[in-house]
C-alpha cells in the first residue's frame, strides 16, 4: 500500500477579489521510503501541495489519504498529532529561532513529540547534530551561524523526533553546491534509513538526488 | 470525545517556560517596577507625610516641657494644652515653645527666665497667665523680656501669649527690655536670650530668677550664655537654680527645620527621578514586550506547524499565563516580606516614606500589568496561528 495517496486534488486560495487555483486536479502517489522532487516554477503551486501532504493545510477538493486515512477525516488534533508523529519538516524559510541556541532550536522537535522521554532528550539531539555534521555547535546561537550551518540545524530539528516522512522545501536554495550536495547526502542516508523524502526545489541537480521528480505546472503535475 | 494529552501538554509547558533568561528578566523587571512604583506612591503622598512626621516630631518636644495651666482645674489641663498645641500647631514652626507652669505663679514675684542659645528663628511663649505683651491679669503683673531677637536684630518676630499672636519687629526700642531686665525684683516673667545672660551674673543670677527655662543641654547653653566669661563655675551656677526647667531642643528643632527643607528637596528630586525612571521602565518594558511577543509568536507557529493544534496551544498559553501569576504573587510577596523591611531599615530615619503598604500596593499593580501583557500576548498568538495561511 502507497503511503500517500493523492486524487484530483484541488485547492483554491479566496481573497476579496480574487480567486486563486493553487492545485487544479493533481494526482500522485507516495511509497514508502522513497524520494521525491517537486519542481516548478514560482506560483505553480508546489508548496502549497507540499503543506497538503505535510497535513499544514487542506485541500477543497479531491481526496488525499495518508496510510490509507482521508485527511478530510481529521480534526485540527488529529492532524497535528500525525505532523507531530510522523513528519519532519525543513520549511523554506527554515524558521530558525535566533535569539535561541543550537540544542534548542533542535529540542523543540522533542518536546512536541512523544517518542523519547526526557532524559534522553539531550543524547538524542547530540545523535541528530552529528548526524548533520553540527556536533560541538550545540550552544551556540543559531543567529550567529551561518546559511549552511542553519540548514543543518533545520535539518536535525526535522530528524530529532525520527519522522517517517521528511518535508524540505527548498532545503538547498541558500547554499554553495557543494554544501548542498552535503546536504542531499544526509537524505539519502536517511532514505536508505527506510524514511519517505519529499522535497520541493527548482534546481534540476538536487532533484536528480531524488528516485523521482514532478514536475508541477499552474497546479497540474505535467511530467514524472 | 476530546482528546487531551495531558503529558505532552506538560512537555509544551516546560518548553515554553524553559528559558531561564525570561525568569531571570520576569524576576528584574518586577523588581524594579515595584522598587520604582512604591518611590512614585510616595512621592506622591511624601508632602502629607512629611508634615506629620514632624508635626509629631516637634510635638514629642513639645510635650517634654512641664506644662500645667494655672487657670484650670487639673482635670481639664491636658485637654486644654492640647488645644493649645492644636491651635497653635502651624504657628509653632521650628521654634522654641514653652509654657508658663502653673506653679510659676502660686507665689508673688517669681521670676522666669528662659533662656535662649539663640539658635531659635522665633521665640514663643504662651503665657496662660497673661493675655497681653505686658498685660495685667489677677492683679498681677508680668512683662516680657525679649531681648533676644532684637539685639541681634533680627527683622520679625513673634510671640505668643496665650491664644493671640504677637507680632513684633526691630523697631521696638532695645532699651526697654533692658530696663525690665535691671528691674528684676518686679514679678517678672521673662525671656532672656543666651546673649543676654552674660549680665546675669551681675545681679545674683541663682536668686534673681527663681524658674529658668533652657535648654536641654544645660552646660552648653550655660556656656555659650556667657557664665564662663566671668569665671563662674558652670556646674555650680547650674547646680544652684532652684528650679531649672528644660525645654525645648532648640539645636535639634533647628537642626530638624533644615533637615526637613534639605529632605523636600532630596523627595522632590525623588518624585522627578521616580517619575522619569517610571517612563523609562514602561518605555523599556513596551519594547522588551515587543521583542518578547515576536519571539513567542514566533516559537508558537513553529511549534503549531511541528504539531502542536491549536487547543493545545491555547491550553499551553493558559498554563504560561497561571504560571506568570504564580510567579509574580509569589515573588510580590517576598518583595512585600523581606525587601520592603530591608528598605525600610535602610529609610530608617524616614520610615514614613516606604510603607509595605506601597509595595504591596506597587507589587499587585506590577503583577495585574504583567499578567494582562500575556492574557494579551497569548490571544494575539492565537489570532496569528488562525490567520497563518498553511
Amino acid at each position: 500500500m502507497s503511503l500517500i495517496v493523492i486524487n484530483n486534488m484541488v485547492k483554491n486560495f479566496k481573497t476579496k477579489e480574487v480567486e486563486t487555483k493553487a492545485l487544479r486536479g493533481v494526482d500522485l502517489e507516495i511509497k514508502r521510503a522513497e524520494s521525491v522532487a517537486i519542481m516548478g516554477v514560482s506560483g505553480s503551486g508546489k508548496s502549497t501541495l507540499l503543506s497538503i501532504i505535510g497535513l499544514l493545510d487542506k485541500q477543497n477538493e479531491g481526496t488525499y489519504l495518508l496510510e490509507g486515512k482521508s485527511n478530510k477525516d481529521m480534526t485540527d488534533s488529529d492532524m497535528a498529532k500525525y505532523r507531530s508523529d510522523k513528519f519532519g519538516y525543513i520549511f523554506q524559510d527554515l524558521q530558525l529561532l535566533d535569539s535561541d541556541n543550537v540544542s534548542r532550536n533542535v529540542e523543540i522537535g522533542l518536546y512536541i513529540g512523544c517518542k523519547y522521554k526526557h532524559k534522553d532528550y539531550s543524547a538524542r539531539i547530540d545523535e541528530v547534530l552529528t548526524l548533520v555534521g553540527m556536533d560541538g555547535q550545540k550552544k551556540k546561537k543559531s543567529a550567529l551561524l551561518s546559511g549552511g550551518e542553519k540548514q543543518r540545524v533545520a535539518i536535525a530539528r526535522a530528524l530529532v523526533n525520527d519522522p517517517d516522512i521528511i518535508i524540505a522545501d527548498e532545503p538547498t536554495s541558500a547554499l554553495d553546491s557543494k554544501t548542498a550536495s552535503e546536504i542531499m547526502a544526509i537524505f539519502k542516508d536517511l532514505q536508505s534509513k527506510g524514511k519517505t523524502i519529499i522535497i520541493v526545489t527548482h534546481d534540476p541537480n538536487i532533484a536528480a538526488h531524488m528516485d523521482r521528480t514532478l514536475h508541477i505546472k499552474d497546479g497540474v503535475i505535467c511530467t514524472v | 470525545m476530546i482528546n487531551f494529552d495531558m503529558k505532552k501538554q506538560l512537555r509544551l509547558t516546560k518548553y515554553s517556560m524553559k528559558n531561564l533568561n525570561q525568569y531571570i528578566m520576569l524576576i528584574i523587571e518586577i523588581t524594579a517596577a515595584i522598587v520604582l512604583l512604591s518611590i512614585v506612591i510616595a512621592g506622591s503622598l511624601i508632602s502629607n507625610n512629611t508634615e506629620k512626621y514632624f508635626q509629631k516630631y516637634r510635638n514629642s518636644y513639645e510635650i517634654s516641657i512641664s506644662a500645667t495651666n494655672p487657670d484650670v482645674p487639673d482635670s481639664e489641663e491636658e485637654a486644654s494644652y492640647n488645644e493649645l498645641m492644636t491651635q497653635h500647631a502651624d504657628n509653632i514652626g521650628m521654634s522654641m515653645w514653652a509654657k508658663v507652669g502653673k506653679d510659676w505663679f502660686s507665689d508673688d514675684n517669681k521670676i522666669v527666665a528662659i533662656i535662649d542659645d539663640g539658635m531659635a528663628n522665633n521665640i514663643k511663649f504662651d503665657m496662660a497667665a497673661g493675655e497681653n505683651f505686658t498685660g495685667e491679669k489677677n492683679n498681677e503683673y508680668y512683662e516680657l523680656i525679649l531681648a533676644d531677637k532684637f539685639s541681634r536684630q533680627y527683622d520679625v518676630g513673634e510671640v505668643v501669649l496665650g491664644s493671640k499672636l504677637f507680632k513684633y519687629d526691630n523697631t521696638m526700642p532695645n532699651i526697654q527690655y533692658d530696663i525690665d531686665l535691671y528691674n528684676a525684683s518686679f514679678k517678672i516673667m521673662g525671656f532672656i536670650p543666651a546673649h543676654e545672660v552674660l549680665v546675669l551674673p551681675a545681679y545674683n543670677f541663682t536668686t534673681s530668677f527663681d524658674y529658668i527655662v533652657c535648654d536641654p543641654d544645660v552646660n552648653n547653653s550655660f556656656n555659650y550664655a556667657g557664665l564662663t566669661y566671668f569665671g563662674d563655675d558652670i556646674d555650680s551656677v547650674v547646680g544652684s537654680i532652684p528650679h531649672l526647667i528644660k525645654g525645648v531642643n532648640i539645636y535639634e528643632q533647628t537642626f530638624l527645620s533644615d533637615f526637613k527643607s534639605s529632605f523636600d528637596q532630596v523627595m522632590s528630586f525623588m518624585k522627578m527621578f521616580a517619575m522619569f525612571a517610571g517612563v523609562f521602565f514602561i518605555s523599556t518594558i513596551l519594547s522588551a514586550s515587543v521583542l518578547k511577543y515576536n519571539y513567542n509568536v514566533d516559537k508558537s507557529k513553529l511549534m503549531h506547524r511541528m504539531g502542536v493544534s491549536k487547543r493545545e496551544m491555547l491550553i499551553n498559553n493558559l498554563m504560561i499565563l497561571v504560571g506568570v501569576l504564580i510567579v509574580s504573587i509569589l515573588f510580590s510577596i517576598i518583595v512585600t516580606v523581606l525587601i520592603a523591611p530591608a528598605m525600610m531599615e535602610t529609610f530608617k530615619g524616614a520610615v514614613f516614606i516606604i510603607k509595605p503598604l506601597y509595595v504591596t500596593l506597587s507589587a499587585l499593580i506590577v503583577s495585574s500589568i504583567y499578567v494582562i501583557s500575556e492574557a494579551c500576548q497569548a490571544f494575539c498568538i492565537q489570532s496569528a496561528i488562525k490567520k497563518e495561511r498553511k
